[in-house]
């Protein structure tokens, strides 16, 4: 099981509580923990699968799973963990029978997904977050998760590396690709790379 | 004129990304989070991707079972149920009847029927080895092959007669002769007016017709000291027998004799007289009849021989008839006769000779799958495995659903 340590002490011990009252299978232990992780979970999956998806039932779904399975962590530190691993898996799953769905509606005719709105009031900032989205959607699944966890979560590359059961340098490949096919891709569009160096403020780095 | 600002760096592209993303989430977060836990609470629910799986697992399912139907039904029916091949027989409604040449049928389990001229039936298939057969009106010979459920049953007129594997002819000319059954080998048992009667090999069974009392029944055994199949001797022997059947057939060879017109040999045996037909043969003296009648005599003459088990007869006459006639013994199948004659003698080699000979002469020909069937099992029980298997290819390639299917590809299959 994926590890992934808190670094803040008042963290450390709600994720103690909670396991504690997951271990005792007290009654509210999982409005307790959906509580805690829905921001997580569900900004994971909003971030890794795009400003216009309907992830309400994918939270669901991860929940679901981490309900059925949570009393049998071990380790208050784990619980976290579990849940982004699985919330990573979610993800990548929806991600590949995205791509199957729009191999179909290329094919056959099928009707496209319907499309949510983008949230962002400022017209500006919403068409940059869906360009943006429509970048990442050029990466491959993995690839994404990797990218989420690490660039936009900022999660360690070990702490990535377990949650998506894989190597810390096949990590870090992946993040590495991600941010040059992103950065590459932003850099193209005038429009998009102003306003993101608008929005950041002065430049950090050449 | 906009003032075109520097590329950005992957750390502003990385916090304005965020930035934007985690504004996004955090707006539809709180009500995202009331519909979830709703759905958690109140919907008994499994994970979505479990019920895509679910889902997928039960069309899987209706279509392995759908596939299994489309597949296994013929399959099962080819298995359970038995077929029959129909060789130079019309359909007549829902009845067979044939032409004025002899047919045949050819059951999937082994089992045949040779059909007289003009001879009516209809067949009713009612299990993997059983069969109904009304005889309508004719003579049929019949060869029950043998399986633990067999049951044959052989309907003419008021009588039945059930089978479970032997071989006879079976005659019922409702207006004139009667019930007639020749047994050859095996016993069969025959129900209909009073009780019912086992009749085994080498006896005869003569019935009232319709327009006969029921007073008129014999059963003739076979004289010991006949040289003829056991068949032939009872119907010989039934001849002097003070039965008013045999009388009338008697007086009605006779005719034949007296009137020795070929004429009357194609009315004989379209009206199943063929032991009159032999009898006449027999007066006139076999060499000179057979050395003089024209082909269609002949091959009326062949018939008659083989449907009263007068074998040797019968190969004479077709032998004859290839001899003195090629181009008629060529149209009426004699090569295929002959063959299958030699081979009810237990003469292979002769027996596949003919065969072969027929199939070179005649490849497309009413007997064509009978022919190719009977070789490649001759030539396996012969143990000529590697020309067996050949032969049965060749019939599973011409009759992938023969009446020897299933044994072709026994024998095909390579040791």
């Amino acid at each position: 099981m994926a590890r992934i340590t808190s670094s803040k002490p008042a963290t450390h011990e709600r994720e103690e509580d909670l396991h504690q009252a997951i271990t005792n299978n007290q009654a509210d232990w999982q409005r307790r923990a959906f509580d805690e992780y829905h921001r997580l979970v569900h900004g994971l999956l909003s971030k890794t699968l795009g400003p216009r998806a309907e992830i309400a039932d994918l939270v669901g779904d991860v929940f679901v799973i981490f309900f059925a399975n949570a009393q049998r962590i071990r380790q208050a530190s784990a619980v976290r963990s579990y849940l982004v691993s699985i919330t990573m898996n979610v993800a990548r799953r929806e991600l590949r029978a995205r791509r199957r769905r729009a191999l179909l509606h290329t094919l056959i005719g099928w009707p496209r997904d319907a499309d949510r709105d983008v949230s962002p009031d400022d017209p500006k900032a919403k068409a940059a977050l869906l360009q943006l989205s429509r970048i990442v959607e050029e990466l491959s699944p993995n690839e994404r998760a990797a990218f989420v966890l690490h660039t936009l979560e900022n999660m360690p590359v070990a702490e990535v590396a377990s949650a998506l059961g894989v190597s810390e340098s096949t990590a870090k490949r992946r993040v590495r690709r991600a941010n040059e096919h992103i950065l590459k891709r932003v850099r193209r569009n005038a429009l998009l790379a102003d306003y993101l160096v608008a929005r950041s403020g002065p430049s950090h780095a050449g | 004129m906009r003032v075109r600002r520097a590329p950005p760096s992957q750390q502003q592209v990385t916090e304005a990304f965020r930035a934007l993303a985690n504004e996004h989430a955090r707006d539809r977060e709180p009500l995202d989070k009331r519909r979830t836990w709703y759905a958690l609470q109140y919907e008994s629910r499994m994970p979505r991707a479990a019920m895509r799986n679910a889902r997928v697992r039960w069309a899987l399912a209706v279509a392995v079972f759908a596939l299994g139907i489309l597949v296994g039904a013929p399959a099962w029916q080819a298995w359970t149920v038995l077929r029959y091949d129909a060789h130079g027989l019309a359909t007549e409604g829902s009845n067979l009847k044939a032409g004025d040449a002899p047919a045949g049928l050819a059951f999937s389990d082994g089992s045949r029927v040779i059909v007289s001229p003009r001879s009516r039936l209809s067949v009713a298939l009612v299990g993997k080895h059983a069969a109904l057969t009304r005889l309508i009106d004719g003579r049929l010979h019949v060869t029950v092959h043998h399986e633990p459920d067999t049951s044959y049953r052989f309907l003419a007129g008021p009588y039945e007669v059930q089978v479970v594997g032997t071989e006879f002819d079976l005659e019922w000319l409702a207006q004139a002769g009667g019930f007639t059954l020749v047994m050859q080998s095996g016993e069969v048992r025959v129900l209909g007016e009073g009780s019912a009667r086992r009749v085994s090999a080498g006896q005869t069974l003569r019935l009232p017709g319709q327009r006969q009392p029921a007073a008129e029944s014999t059963l003739a055994v076979p004289s010991s000291s006949a040289r003829q199949p056991p068949a032939a001797a009872a119907v010989v022997a039934s001849v002097p027998s003070v039965s008013k059947t045999a009388n009338v057939l008697e007086k009605q060879s006779a005719g034949g004799v007296t009137a020795s017109a070929t004429g009357d040999w194609r009315e004989l045996l379209d009206s199943g007289r063929f032991s009159a037909i032999v009898r006449d043969a027999d007066a006139r003296g076999d060499e000179s009849v057979l050395s003089t009648a024209p082909a269609s005599d002949l091959r009326v003459l062949a018939l008659a021989a083989r449907y009263t088990g007068r074998r040797a007869l019968s190969l004479r006459a077709w032998q004859a008839l290839r001899d003195r006639y090629a181009i008629e013994a060529r149209n009426q199948g004699a090569a295929f006769f002959l063959g299958r004659g030699y081979e009810e003698q237990g003469d292979g080699p002769q027996a596949l000779h003919w065969l072969a000979r027929y199939l070179s002469e005649s490849p497309s020909g009413a007997y064509a799958s009978e022919a190719l069937g009977h070789r490649f099992l001759l030539l396996s029980k012969s143990g000529q495995s590697v020309e067996a298997a050949s032969s049965a290819r060749e019939y599973l390639e011409r009759y992938p659903r023969g009446a020897y299917a299933k044994s072709a590809r026994i024998v095909a299959q390579p040791e």
